[in-house]
């Protein structure tokens, strides 16, 4: 993010680590959230060089503690801040979250700032690779002595270095005042907010819509006020996954019998022309459901072995995708295809590519130039170099000379011109350029 | 020699029809005829001996309605002429299908009327079509509801104008919509359902009431506080030993959204509105519990003796609305005809 932009809120500061430290035992001592037995087990643990040991079990204290801390923030919260419809109270948002969710969801509320964020995404990547059960058990397949002690070292540092990790300050009043007053057209906020990068909009609209579902009186009475000043300000430059999310949330709102929620909502579709972006049925809720579970399997541990069977899931549901369902679902696909800087789940791969084939001309089209510039997950795979060779594959060069007259979006004409022109080094760049634009840290 | 006075009503609903139609910027010849027609039609409006009672909405963009109500199913019947017969023939054709849900739509188009049964919504929570077009519309959707609220009183509603309640019966008039009176008492049952769930258990409990009136039966109903237990007084009926908990039917259903919790509240809807249709009181708790039906309860001496020109469920009416603001949160009747009162 770049320095002179203003933006609503900001990461936590990190918590001050020497920035060397050779002792391991001196290292986790820095750990508040690790207790003494704790502390003692993870120093032996790794003086007897059993670093994958010690590395997966810090890993998993950390990510267990900042899912539990997010879920603090209350189930149905979460589920819209990640635009996720089959995450309700009932759900284990231990198990209903990848890790790479929390991460993410971490960094866009300020929980973590985008340094911790890039250290963590990059821990979870190394533990996730050697717990692969296929790894020869050579000693080149195994984790090194510098790698357990990065991964330790980014895990205090990123979550269990606080007492207790909690949202940014400034997102806490910024969230708390969508509902408790009625802002102005001339509030501060607004004019910070049309200035901020593309995240901060789309947890804006996320937030606003969790108001919207769950809060009643006064509360509803600002959030709705809240959404039909702020949504219009925002709503062109918001992409269609979002507008759809909009769309969606009316439609349950209205299936659900919220009488006063729906009407404002529908106020507000009416004022920005925006009804095309309501499902017709709620066949798309099911896809969208299909897909997370992809996507969760795919972002968590053992992933090569458990993306196959909701890939499969997927592909069976039939090859029409509904459009509103096309976001997710493609986002989906693309993850199984491209995989992760280690590799691919093979056994997915049929599944995946059979999903692919059904996509039309036109949806890709509409791929390019509405979902690609605000998919962070689909650009974090780009600036990478095995799944950009994988990218390279996908796309025939007739079929980006037929598209590229109707795309519109910038960036993606260059990602198409570099995918067709095989220039991977160029759209790893473009990739990273685009994914710092949304508002995410480089690292 | 004494001549004859003849008396009409048409001229008069000529009138309001141009005036509403005008404040909500539809106005249309042909329109004000035929709405003048429907309603006339709907007073005493039969199929085959059986009452019916159907929504008539009129509109003029199609696809922003349909865009409007999510989850909706249209049937086009057909298309006429833009005359007034098409009008009445869409409500001769289209009135036997408007049951369960479906309401009536005549399009009107450049030169011609479209007409056709339309429903939205997943299940009996759901928004109902007159909230999203009608009392929340929007001036940006055109649309007028026609329709027989209870025996003899039609009702025309727009979005902006004040509505048009016809009465071709011998009461009073009252500025209020028996509808009105229905939904107030309603509340009542709802005012102490968790603020998540109030909006939705109300709708619930009004499209059980208005059912009930659709199907032109009487009843009488009242409310206690939750977790209070039932008067002495209202000891003499059906006392269900477990209480049917619409909230948490509905919870259910929201949370679940699976077949099973919709037919569970489905199953709740038909068996309160056969309670309702019971002789003597339904009795509600006012967090959307039914507690007790068939109940009878002893007038008063005062009342057996007195001149009251209604019957006994009107004497009943009056018993509990003595007991209102001490044992009862409130009372309500609906008579035959459809005259609604309530008291709280």
């Amino acid at each position: 993010m770049s320095d002179n932009l203003i933006i609503l809120w900001k990461g936590a500061d990190l918590p001050v680590l020497p920035k060397k430290i050779q002792d391991i035992s001196h290292l986790v001592t820095y750990g508040l959230q690790l207790s003494k037995k704790d502390q003692i087990q993870i120093v032996r643990t790794f003086n007897e060089g059993s670093y994958e040991m010690v590395s997966t079990y810090i890993w998993t204290k950390a990510i267990l503690s900042l899912k539990a801390q997010l879920g603090k923030m209350g189930i149905s919260f979460i589920a819209e801040m990640l635009d996720r419809p089959d995450i309700n109270e009932y759900s284990n948002l231990q198990q209903a979250i990848s890790e790479l969710e929390a991460i993410r969801l971490a960094e866009e509320l300020g929980v973590i700032n985008g340094t911790a964020a890039f250290r963590l995404r990059q821990a979870m990547e190394t533990v996730s690779h050697f717990n692969r059960p296929d790894l020869d058990e050579s000693e080149e397949e195994e984790l090194t002595e510098d790698e357990a002690k990065t991964i330790i070292r980014s895990c205090i540092q990123g979550v269990l270095g606080y007492n207790k990790i909690e949202a940014a300050i400034d997102f806490k009043h910024f969230r708390s005042d969508l509902e408790a007053v009625t802002f102005r057209d001339d509030s501060p906020y607004l004019l910070k907010l049309i200035q901020s990068p593309y995240f901060f909009h789309r947890t804006t609209l996320r937030i606003l819509l969790s108001l919207v579902k769950s809060t009643t009186g006064a509360q509803l009475e600002n959030a709705l006020a809240n959404t039909n000043l702020i949504i219009p300000l925002i709503w062109t430059s918001l992409k269609h996954p979002e507008k759809y999310q909009v769309g969606r949330t009316y439609s349950e709102l209205f299936a659900d019998g919220k009488t006063k929620a729906s009407s404002g909502l529908k106020q507000l579709l009416l004022k920005v022309k925006g009804f095309d972006f309501v499902p017709e049925d709620l066949r798309s809720s099911s896809f969208i459901k299909a897909a997370n579970e992809v996507l969760t399997a795919h972002e968590g541990i053992n992933n090569f072995y458990n993306e196959p069977v909701p890939t499969n899931a997927l592909s069976r549901m039939g090859s029409v995708i509904p459009i509103p369902a096309f976001p997710a679902c493609i986002t989906a696909i693309l993850s199984v295809r491209l995989g992760n800087k280690w590799g691919v789940s093979h056994a997915a791969q049929d599944s995946a590519l059979n999903i692919i084939k059904t996509v039309s001309r036109d949806r890709w089209v509409y791929f390019f130039n509405e979902c690609l510039s605000s998919n962070d997950r689909i650009l974090y795979k780009l600036t990478l170099n095995n799944p950009s060779s994988r990218w390279m594959e996908l796309f025939k060069k007739e079929m980006i000379d037929e598209i590229l007259p109707q795309i519109t979006n910038r960036d993606s004409v260059n990602i198409l011109k570099f995918t067709r022109d095989n220039k991977q080094e160029k759209i790893n760049k473009i990739a990273l350029e685009m994914y710092s634009k949304l508002g995410y840290s480089q690292g | 020699m004494k001549g004859v006075r003849p008396i009409s009503l048409r001229s008069q609903l000529i009138g309001e029809s141009v005036s509403f139609l005008g404040q909500e910027s539809m106005e249309c010849l042909v329109t004000q005829e035929g709405l003048v027609d429907l309603v006339n039609q709907l007073v005493y409006y039969r199929e085959e001996g059986k009452a019916l009672y159907p929504e008539i909405y009129i509109f003029d963009d199609l696809d922003l309605v349909k865009q409007v109500l999510p989850m909706n199913q249209f049937c086009l019947i057909g298309q006429g002429a833009k005359i007034k017969d098409t009008m009445l023939k869409a409500l001769k054709k289209c009135a036997p299908l408007s049951e369960n849900g479906w309401a009536i739509y005549i399009l009107r188009k450049n030169d011609s009327f479209e007409y056709g049964v339309f429903r939205a919504g997943t299940s009996i929570l759901s928004v109902s079509i007159s909230e999203t077009l009608i009392t929340n519309g929007n001036d940006d959707i055109k649309a007028i509801l026609i329709h027989q609220v209870a025996e003899k009183l039609i009702e025309v509603q727009g979005v902006k104008a004040d509505s048009l309640m016809v009465n071709y019966g011998g009461h009073d008039q009252s500025i209020f919509s028996p509808i009105q009176n229905l939904s107030k008492f309603t509340e009542t049952i709802v005012q102490n359902v968790p603020a998540d769930l109030r909006d939705q258990t109300w709708n619930f409990f009004k499209k059980l009431f208005m059912y009930t009136l659709q199907q032109g039966h009487g009843t009488l109903a009242c409310v206690i506080a939750n977790k209070r237990r039932i008067p002495k007084k209202l000891n003499d009926g059906i006392q269900l030993t477990t209480k049917l908990d619409i909230t948490k039917s509905i919870k259910d259903l929201t949370e679940k959204n699976d077949l099973q919790a919709n037919s569970v509240l489905e199953g709740n809807f038909s068996l309160i509105s056969g309670m309702l249709q019971s002789d003597g009181i339904t009795l509600f708790s006012d967090a959307g519990e039914v507690l007790s039906y068939n109940v009878f309860v002893k007038h008063p001496s005062k009342l057996v003796n007195s001149k009251t020109s209604g019957g006994a469920r009107s004497r009943t009416f009056l018993t509990l609305s003595r007991m209102v603001g001490n044992e009862l949160i409130s009372a309500y009747i609906q008579s035959q005809d459809g005259q609604i009162d309530y008291k709280r």
